[in-house]
């Protein structure tokens, strides 16, 4: 330890703070003070907020290699560490968030895959000398009952993934797998038992399914999925979901979807469409979607809680523009939205963040010509080809106008959870940009080349997980529990424990 | 669990336990007492408690602050306990409040203490393996830390900076939000 005792009353370095005292301590400054054992301040550590931790790091070579070190990481508090993406596509056109059942055509070649193709890629934004997983995700993919995975979303350190079988499957036909890349633990869930229909010979498939992961570990060792059923031809929502994997089973909200004819809770959210090309946040222990209610015409933020409840809708004043991204930082919900001034004739970004709930009430954080950001910008908010696509397929024509206007120039991709840090992709030329809100400084991360898709921002969560087992084993509990609700086949489970057993 | 060597008339008396500081200052607390500190109370379980308990890591002065919280927070344990079957649900409502407002106020005055003996009392519950004692006092540690710059840090608990310039330069340039 670099920590070290001064001697009474000597040594030339031990000087009053300048800040006010910080408790009655500050008085005795020529008693030794002794060094706390390294897990005493690993404790220490894990009380205080990440940008404190971080400042800590400058305070010696010990201090940092407590923090840095990876044995201490789990009770540590964490930030975003990079962004995981797929790339060397020939472009799936899949940046902005389509459905889990896109009309990819993929090109499997029928051997085990981690996507249709692409290779997994890492932007390490902390400079971590020392890779932090497998990026080829070897573990999951040697194993016997893994067929092909493809990257939904991630949070708090848990990625999940579509499970589907590797040439036929237009969609997670085999389930999904939850898994924490570091500690390589991971978990099959079944499929819900929605298939989604094929796409009726257009370019657009009749129903797409979007599946979210829910995962704090500050509030449950459990995680959530949410899924919901998109019916594209009326573009509304059409049913959910949940899962949990302390229940284990899936749960059908039909039941109450059905209210939504009486006016019932889903009534309140009406004929919408969830519009996933504005992300979704997961904060405050809710998801929050964008949706486009048909009949109003105009944007809403539906949360939903764990269990599948809508806990508040939240309409989006359309003078404010229209929303771009939605995504949690700082413990806020923060929205940016892409606004056109007529009279300036410039195209400005702003962020707004929701301070209540309740009175609905928004504070602008900040504004940025988008001119600015980008050095160009295309004058129009409709993109031809947007609006040609949906008004081939459909008749919404104000839903196509919502949600044609963006993706034109760039994709919103995150907003950083603890700093006032957005970061963007430049269509033309596919880069990962950032954009410091406190500095205004660009600075250019990474080229990701021509077809990246799948890009998700990545929190890593190093503590080793009750809910997921090394080599994806069911539990007992959660075997039988398959078995009695016939979800999988004996012989899967038996698979299962074979392979526990001989690996 | 007294130990095989005690005798039967003992065996009522053995609820007392004596705690041998570094500077061999002796202590006699009850098991009860004792037993907040898991290192003790497996000491107990395993007999090995006869002659007392030598801490050479603790001092009399940190012993005797230590004794001070566990006592309490004992006592505080056996209320609650004794308090359920003698009173109604809301009368037990009514005095678990005021006992917890009042250890509440037994905390904060116990952690009027300067940094040396703070960390002293981080070290002993960390010995001791007193969880309560050791979240009390790294909470009381981390709020004093957490807005502070590494200068601060190094003063307060002075700390040489041994990382070189470049390593310095290097780490503020990686974390340089956290200083905005």
């Amino acid at each position: 330890m670099a920590l070290q005792a001064a001697e009474q009353g000597a040594s030339p370095a031990v000087v009053d703070p300048p800040d006010p005292p910080l408790d009655p301590g500050d008085t005795d400054e020529i008693a030794v003070v002794a060094c706390p054992p390294d897990d005493a301040l690993v404790d220490i550590f894990s009380r205080v907020p990440i940008k404190s931790l971080c400042r800590f790091k400058c305070v010696s070579k010990a201090w940092c290699g407590l923090i840095d070190d990876r044995l201490h990481c789990r009770k540590l508090p964490q930030t975003l560490e990079g962004f995981f993406y797929f790339g060397d596509g020939v472009g799936e056109g899949d940046s902005g968030g389509q459905g889990d059942g896109g009309n990819k055509d993929g090109k499997g070649d029928g051997s085990k895959n981690l996507t249709y193709r692409g290779h997994g890629q890492f932007v390490n934004l902390l400079g971590r000398s020392v890779p932090l997983f497998d990026r080829s995700f070897s573990f999951l993919l040697e194993h016997p009952s893994i067929e092909t995975i493809r990257l939904l979303r991630s949070c708090n350190g848990l990625f999940l993934f579509g499970h589907r079988r590797p040439q036929s499957d237009r969609y997670s036909s085999l389930g999904y797998i939850v898994c924490n890349p570091v500690t390589e633990q991971w978990v099959a869930v079944p499929s819900s038992g929605w298939t989604p229909s094929p796409p009726d010979g257009g370019f657009i498939p009749m129903h797409r399914l979007y599946t979210y992961l829910i995962f704090d570990p500050a509030v449950s060792p459990d995680f959530q999925l949410v899924q919901f059923w998109q019916e594209c031809n009326f573009l509304g929502v059409a049913g959910l979901h949940t899962y949990s994997s302390k229940t284990g089973v899936w749960r059908d909200w039909a039941a109450e979807w059905r209210l939504m004819e009486k006016g019932g809770e889903w009534g309140r959210w009406g004929r919408t469409g969830l519009s996933m090309s504005q992300g979704s946040a997961f904060v405050n222990g809710m998801v929050h979607f964008v949706v486009y209610n048909n009949d109003k015409h105009h944007q809403m933020i539906v949360t939903v809680d764990r269990e599948g409840k809508i806990s508040w809708i939240i309409r989006w004043p359309k003078e404010r523009g229209t929303l771009a991204f939605i995504g949690g930082s700082q413990g806020h919900l923060h929205c940016m939205s892409d606004y056109w001034n007529d009279d300036r004739e410039e195209r400005s970004l702003s962020i707004w963040v929701l301070e209540d709930y309740d009175t609905e009430e928004w504070a602008l954080k900040h504004t940025v010509n988008l001119l600015q950001v980008f050095g160009r910008m295309s004058p129009s908010q409709t993109s031809l080809e947007f609006d040609l696509l949906f008004k081939r397929t459909s008749s919404q024509i104000s839903y196509a106008d919502n949600v044609a206007f963006i993706h034109s120039d760039y994709d919103v991709v995150a907003i950083h959870p603890d700093r006032n840090l957005i970061f963007f992709v430049q269509h033309w030329n596919q880069k990962l940009i950032s954009y410091d809100m406190d500095s205004k400084e660009l600075c250019a991360l990474h080229a990701l080349g021509h077809g990246y898709h799948s890009i998700v921002p990545y929190v890593p969560y190093f503590a080793e997980s009750s809910v997921l087992a090394k080599n994806g084993l069911y539990s007992e509990r959660e075997a039988y529990k398959w078995l009695k609700n016939g979800m999988v086949g004996i012989s899967k489970v038996k698979t299962a424990i074979w392979n526990y057993f001989t690996s | 669990m007294a130990s095989a060597g005690s005798g039967d008339e003992k065996a009522a008396a053995a609820a007392m336990i004596t705690l041998i500081s570094s500077d061999n200052e002796k202590f006699e607390v009850t098991e009860a007492t004792a037993t907040l500190s898991q290192t003790i109370r497996h000491m107990i379980e395993d007999g090995c408690t006869d002659g007392g308990v030598p801490l050479p890591n603790v001092t009399s002065k940190i012993l005797a602050r230590v004794i001070e919280y566990c006592k309490k927070h004992a006592t505080a344990a056996a209320g609650e306990e004794g308090s359920s079957s003698s009173f109604s649900d809301a009368a037990f409502l009514e005095v678990d409040r005021a006992f917890l407002e009042e250890l509440e106020e037994f905390d904060d005055a116990f952690l009027e203490v300067d940094r040396a003996t703070l960390f002293d009392l981080i070290l002993a519950a960390n010995y001791l393996d007193i969880k309560g004692l050791l979240n009390l006092t790294c909470q009381k540690v981390a709020d004093s830390v957490k807005g502070k710059t590494p200068e601060q840090i190094r003063e307060m608990y002075n700390i040489v900076n041994d990382l070189t310039p470049e390593e310095e330069a290097e780490i503020r340039r990686e974390t340089q939000w956290a200083f905005e």
